[in-house]
């Protein structure tokens, strides 16, 4: 808020054009001017517009935030107060003549990718992005494999990849991961850095981890009785044919984020005792006590799914880490279930982090999520 | 005339055993221990073409796993002994816990009167490092309660036959190389089969110890556990237990700048203080310590940056202990 009003100051002081103190404001910060706890969000690209909106995904906060224009100038503003660890995507939409655009924040370089696109990013300055996520030359590499699964519960032909830690013996038995949404996982939260990085470390055991992807996504793992049948008669047989799997259920897993984390603990429910471990990033866990959840025709099957789960959630027998971003709607959810399912029983570890629904937030909980289900033998191992 | 133990870096990624082999032993048969791989003991492949010489590959993982099926009293015994140590160290770390907090709130409130806080700080220190001696005489005991185990290659024949096999297995070789790995299950295994006098021995009677990593952290005399920054739990250094002694003076500290935060100065000069007068070496790729066990002298021949010593200021001196 300081550098804003620096610069109202200075463009009422001067006689020169205005553009002239813009154009130096823009070269000399970085955008959004993060100052203490507040995000200064800034536009400006010399040409006459009626006005900016910034769009973004923190639950909590209205979606679109108008900016402010400064006063006789074509520049707009927009100061937030967002949490020290806090990290945000969003998207600015530009009102020119009579049109509304959306792009990215052309004086951001940071950039999330995700399967729509991109967004840009404002990091606050308590988030650090986290070392173990990062490419690491002398972490051990572990490779990607594929194979191609005839399903006969889809009646389709299916890719599943496998990632495979590094020294891989055939003759020895490793835990095993199914992962929902594989693809993105490896596209848009660099998983497969940080099982390197993390099985390098010796934080995590090494495990063999299958990436499987939905054809259409939303209804199949949005608690579709076919994907545990898939997943179970399917996937399990078929990795177990070509690997050599530990023969026991705490040394199976499955993860997903997102309806991914609700397909995970459906087939879990589905299957007692086959999985003993459960990722469940940003789960969709929405539920009702009463009346409609208003959430539209493809959302019935989940709610109906999270309700059941919530009268007898010692059925699904497994251990599960889970995690959401403070800025998500599905806080309140994953927050009511964590309680629900320790009274059962269940060994249940939350975190929360102040981020959204998005691939960078699921990314950074990968740490705790992995070593907490296969901790590896980090205290030990001197290699 | 008495030969050398030489403690190098970690050999990933690029290891140098290759180097000081060949500059310090003439070509002919090693023995290698790799008991610190456990399911992966027999994976020494890239190792023994690292070398390139003759191997005598001593499988006490493997071995011990036999004996422990042929003999299943004595596998009971040992395994119970194993669970009391395991417990035992639950309780060191209750203690060790509570004596970090004082010694951390004392070091951040000294600055604020130094000679109102300092006699305090040294007995916490004290308290720290009594803990640490506290915890090697309670596994002492638990092994004295655990007599039938407590040598077992004496008296039971599965394992006077195995010890028997390896002693020989070890007797041509003209260098004893042990590699990391598990630092618990390598030092269990070689006590297992009473190894840590002959190994020990070895320098004395003129075949020299090449030992890095977790093979390395055994022939000290404690071993330090060390993580700075575990995903869950506390990062607090532990002590495993006593190593086997060659290695007197030292805590030796592999991938030091992977496993801890050397920029924090605190945490450093922690380290190093309760630890001391030992000497907290790290050790990178590259590192190469030459020791004459005799003398007690160390020939440096380390890369640049590979070896530094924890300094109890909170700094890092480079380059291997005095």
């Amino acid at each position: 808020m300081k550098a804003i009003a620096a610069l109202h100051e200075e463009l009422e002081a001067t006689e020169g054009p205005a553009s002239v103190v813009l154009a130096r404001f823009v070269r000399s910060h970085t955008f959004p001017i993060v100052e203490g706890d507040t995000a200064t969000f800034f536009y400006y690209d010399g040409h006459p517009l009626d006005g900016v909106v910034l769009r973004h995904w923190v639950f909590g906060l209205s979606s679109d935030q108008p900016f402010l224009r400064l006063p006789g100038t074509n520049a707009f503003f927009l100061v937030l107060q967002l949490p020290h660890k806090g990290r945000i995507e969003y998207k600015l939409e530009v009102h020119r003549h009579g049109e509304r655009r959306w792009l990215r924040d052309p004086l951001n370089p940071r950039q999330a990718f995700d399967p729509f696109g991109s967004n840009s990013v404002c990091p606050m300055p308590g988030y650090r992005e986290p070392a173990w996520a990062l490419p690491d030359p002398h972490a051990r590499q572990g490779r990607i494999t594929a194979f191609k699964l005839s399903s006969e519960v889809y009646g389709d032909e299916r890719r599943v990849r496998i990632y495979l830690p590094y020294e891989y013996h055939p003759h020895r038995a490793y835990p095993l991961i199914i992962c929902h949404d594989g693809s993105d996982y490896l596209r848009f939260a660099g998983i497969k850095n940080v099982l390197d990085n993390l099985i390098t470390r010796h934080e995590l055991l090494p495990l063999i981890v299958a990436f499987v992807d939905g054809h259409d996504r939303n209804r199949e793992f949005g608690a579709d009785p076919r994907q545990p049948q898939y997943l179970v008669d399917e996937v399990l047989p078929a990795v177990q044919e070509r690997y050599r799997l530990l023969d026991d259920p705490r040394a199976r897993g499955l993860m997903g984020a997102s309806f991914g984390g609700v397909s995970s603990l459906f087939c879990a429910w589905n299957h007692p005792g086959v999985f003993g471990q459960l990722l469940l990033q940003s789960g969709s866990f929405v539920f009702t006590d009463v009346g409609e959840h208003g959430r539209g025709p493809l959302w019935d099957p989940v709610v109906a799914f999270v309700n059941d789960f919530r009268r007898d959630p010692a059925r699904i027998q497994a251990r599960a880490f889970m995690s959401c971003g403070t800025f998500e709607s599905l806080i309140a959810y994953n927050r009511a279930l964590v309680p629900v399912m320790r009274q059962a029983g269940l060994a249940v570890r939350f975190r929360e982090a102040h981020d959204g629904h998005n691939w960078i937030a699921w990314r950074d909980q990968l740490r705790d999520g992995l070593t907490w289900l296969f901790p590896g033998h980090l205290w030990m191992t001197y290699d | 005339m008495s030969a050398p133990v030489l403690i190098l870096g970690p050999q990933r990624p690029t290891p140098n055993l290759r180097a000081h082999l060949d500059r310090c032993v003439e070509p002919g048969l090693v023995a290698l221990i790799t008991a610190g791989w456990r399911h992966d003991e027999d994976e020494v492949g890239p190792l023994h073409k690292h070398i390139g010489r003759p191997l005598e590959h001593l499988r006490l993982y493997a071995i011990m796993d036999q004996v422990l099926r042929e003999a299943p009293d004595l596998a009971r015994a040992y395994h119970a002994r194993q669970a009391r140590i395991l417990a035992y160290k639950e309780v060191y770390r209750i203690s060790l816990r509570a004596a970090f907090n004082a010694v951390r709130e004392l070091r951040r409130q000294a600055p604020i009167d130094p000679e109102l806080f300092q006699p305090d700080l040294e007995d916490a220190f004290e308290a720290l490092r009594q803990i640490d001696t506290r915890l090697l005489r309670r596994v002492q005991e638990i092994h004295e309660a655990h007599a039938e185990v407590a040598a077992p290659y004496l008296d039971h024949p599965a394992v006077q036959r195995a010890r028997a096999r390896i002693l020989a297995e070890l007797e041509p070789a003209r260098a004893l190389l042990l590699a990391g790995g598990h630092v618990g299950v390598l030092r269990n295994r070689l006590r297992f089969f009473g190894l840590e006098e002959a190994i020990c021995a070895l320098p004395s009677q003129g075949v020299p110890v090449f030992c890095w990593s977790a093979g390395a952290m055994v022939l000290t005399e404690r071993v330090v556990l060390f993580y700075d920054d575990p995903p869950h739990g506390h990062g607090e250094a532990e002590v495993l237990g006593e190593g086997f002694g060659l290695l007197p003076g030292m805590v030796l500290l592999p991938h030091a700048r992977l496993r801890l935060d050397l920029a924090d100065e605190e945490r450093v000069a922690l380290f190093a203080g309760r630890f001391s007068p030992r000497i907290c070496v790290g050790l990178e790729p590259g590192a190469a310590l030459e020791l004459d066990p005799a003398t007690g002298t160390i020939v440096d021949h380390s890369l640049p940056r590979s070896v530094f010593c924890l300094q109890p200021d909170g700094s890092l001196a480079d380059g291997g202990p005095p």
